[in-house]
């Protein structure tokens, strides 16, 4: 690892919009913040994903990255509601659009499709895989018993499902952990959506399972060039499966940069410290392990979310609120001391 | 019993030819029809002190193996060897075991102490005022604050939790700790924390530790040896820095490859895939239990007896690739 060996960014007009480039992005998500009644447990996030992209958002439980993901689908649920900061998908503003008029524009399930972490819970138990594919599909448009079937069939041999034909008529049930997250993809995938968020879609599987698992997502995702959103919490998937990563820390995005600055560069002091926890392998080595643990949505410390475990932190970030912005060598990060932190000598 | 089996010098278990069936049940009168074979043929030898890893995907036996030397299961064939006797009570007292899942293991109804006390009570080894002082003599060796004495398990983090786990697991001065999976819900963060924590209890009390894991990287920081499973036997056993540096068998190597790493080069499209699901134990592959899903398989893998081939400290199971016969 060579510090600093990362390719400048190039300048950009709103930190939050990744590198400027003529395209916009497909989900531009600007200063979000989420209420549950008197909690916030989301203040700040700011992230954006391109067509042919895979933006990786990856942070500790708490952090608040499964609420984000809520909140750009609208399944916050009773109590949830967007406080504050937009949510734009292909250029319509959605974080403040009633359930219905979601529904009428067929934003979560037809737009943007969803792969939960636990296929098991995602799919209904009492439909084949065939009916809830069907459902899927019939959002495009495609009516017809016959069309629907070998369309469904399609689908399923596209994600590599064995016998996709008798597949259709199978139970989740009946699947195996592995296949019933291919089938779920397929479900997903069906309405051609833009976006195509994967929440933790591998954490319940089996490495051997997780590589067959990722490998799909990733080769869908460039033939179909659909934005992706992996959220994560794993290094591994990140590194394997991400152009840009978004760091979050208790309900802020604390740092945006590309897979290889964040992995290989990390300037945040909690991108360094979450990266400097894992383990390396080495045998009998101590791994450097960040005091304390994430702080939960009642109990927020002032100022700089992370200066009570940050080893950086100086007295002023118990005052001051950082704001997240491009630093003059390009990363986009929440730290008051950005300046003076030097690239990363590993 | 069986008869007891010369143990090495140094070992605190030793297993021969363990293997743990379960009954399949069918029809009205609940017949047994068959037998899953969870573990088959499992052997090989704890020795006093060291971390001892079982890896493997789900299903491939390695928490049946655990539960087995805690005596939760019972052996089919084959012999467990405890240095000191294997009778269920000293057993209950010796060999301690923490789960993956910190909150579903503790009583949501009891307070921190009595949780940590429960096996000082059942035992009758402190009572009164000198078994509080011994809780809270625990409560600081896993660096919780004493305050937690009266607190319950839901009002601690998932970390504290695990704390609080492992502090029961000590009470009792075992020797012998099973950890299945005892770090694998937990943040990176707090992980680290928990290791180093069972690191350096390890060097203060000599523990002895079963470490079931399905993470290899966490495994190679954490554990001396290392046994590979696979649909419940043994495929490759060695020093974790020998087998995991250069794996022999090629599932070791499959498994391996597979394991993401943290390295932007390492994308997904350059890893090898296996193809498809591990098999069910209920109805293993003939002859070597991996050639159904191994990439460098042949014709007469389907004969293949298993067994454990030396090579140097390291035991591979047998394998036509390796030129085994």
């Amino acid at each position: 690892m060579t510090p600093g060996s990362a390719t400048p960014m190039t300048a950009m007009s709103a930190p939050s919009y990744g590198q400027g480039s003529a395209e916009p992005p497909v989900l531009a998500v600007q200063a979000l913040a989420v209420r549950y009644g008197e909690m916030e447990v989301c203040s700040d996030v700011s992230l954006s994903v391109r067509r042919g992209e895979a933006l990786a958002l990856i942070g500790e439980s708490g952090s608040g990255k499964s609420v984000t993901v809520l909140a750009v689908t609208g399944l916050l649920g009773r109590g949830g509601a967007i406080s504050r900061g937009s949510v734009v998908l292909d250029g319509e503003e959605i974080s403040r659009l009633p359930e219905t008029e979601r529904r009428r524009r067929g934003l979560f399930g037809r737009r943007i499709g969803v792969i939960f972490q636990n296929p098991s819970r995602a799919l209904d138990p009492v439909f084949t895989i065939g009916q809830q594919l069907n459902e899927a599909l019939s959002l495009t448009g495609l009516k017809g018993g016959t069309a629907l079937r070998s369309k469904g069939a399609e689908w399923l041999r596209h994600v590599g499902l064995p016998d996709p034909e008798e597949a259709l008529d199978r139970y989740p049930h009946q699947l195996s952990g592995g296949q019933r997250q291919r089938a779920m993809i397929a479900i997903a995938l069906a309405s051609e959506p833009e976006l195509l968020i994967a929440d933790e879609p591998t954490t319940a599987l089996d490495v051997t399972i997780q590589a067959q698992v990722l490998n799909l997502i990733r080769r869908l995702q460039s033939e179909l060039n659909l934005a992706l959103i992996i959220v994560t919490h794993d290094f591994g998937v990140v590194a394997a499966m991400a152009d840009r990563v978004s760091v979050m820390y208790a309900g802020e995005v604390v740092e945006t940069g590309s897979v290889t600055e964040i992995i290989r560069d990390p300037r945040h002091p909690y991108t360094r410290a979450l990266l400097g926890s894992l383990p390396t392998g080495q045998p009998g080595a101590r791994i450097e392990a960040l005091p304390g643990s994430v702080p939960s949505a009642g109990t927020m410390p002032t100022g700089c979310r992370f200066h009570p475990r940050c080893p950086a932190a100086v007295a002023e970030c118990a005052s001051e609120e950082p704001r997240l912005e491009a630093a003059s060598y390009g990363r986009i990060l929440r730290c008051l001391r950005a300046e003076e932190l030097a690239a990363y000598d590993a | 019993m069986t008869p007891e089996i010369a143990m090495p010098d140094g070992a605190l278990f030793s297993l021969r030819d363990v293997s743990v069936r379960y009954p399949i049940r069918r029809g009205f009168f609940q017949r047994v029809v068959g037998h899953v074979g969870a573990v088959e043929q499992v052997s090989f030898d704890l020795m006093r002190g060291e971390t001892l890893a079982l890896v493997g995907e789900s299903g491939c036996g390695k928490s049946t193996l655990g539960r087995a030397m805690l005596r939760l299961e019972d052996v089919s064939e084959g012999t467990i060897t405890a240095d000191g006797g294997m009778s269920r009570r000293e057993i209950a007292r010796r060999v301690q075991v923490v789960f993956q899942d910190p909150l579903g293991s503790l009583d949501p109804r009891w307070r921190i102490g009595d949780l940590i006390g429960e096996g000082l009570d059942v035992h009758g080894i402190v009572r009164g005022a000198a078994r509080d002082a011994r809780v809270r003599e625990l409560l600081s060796q896993v660096e919780l604050p004493t305050s937690a004495f009266y607190k319950f398990p839901h009002q601690l983090s998932g970390g504290q939790q695990q704390r609080v786990a492992i502090a029961r697991a000590l009470a009792m001065r075992p020797e012998l700790i099973v950890l299945d999976e005892a770090t694998s819900a937990l943040d990176v963060s707090v992980q680290a924390q928990i290791l180093n924590l069972l690191k350096d209890l390890q060097a203060e009390y000599n523990l002895t530790y079963l470490f079931i894991s399905h993470d290899l990287t966490v495994v190679g920081q954490f554990a001396d040896r290392v046994a590979v499973m696979y649909v419940g036997r043994i495929m490759e056993t060695g020093s974790t820095t020998e087998v995991l540096a250069s794996p022999r068998h090629p599932y070791t190597r499959a498994l391996l490859a597979s394991s993401l790493k943290v390295d932007p080069d390492a994308r997904i499209e350059t890893i090898p895939l296996l193809t498809g699901d591990v098999p069910s134990p209920r109805n293993p592959p003939s002859g070597c239990r991996f050639r159904t899903r191994c990439p460098l398989a042949q014709p007469d893998c389907a004969s293949l007896t298993h067994r454990m081939v030396m090579t140097g400290s390291r035991e591979t199971a047998a394998c036509r690739a390796n030129n085994d016969h």
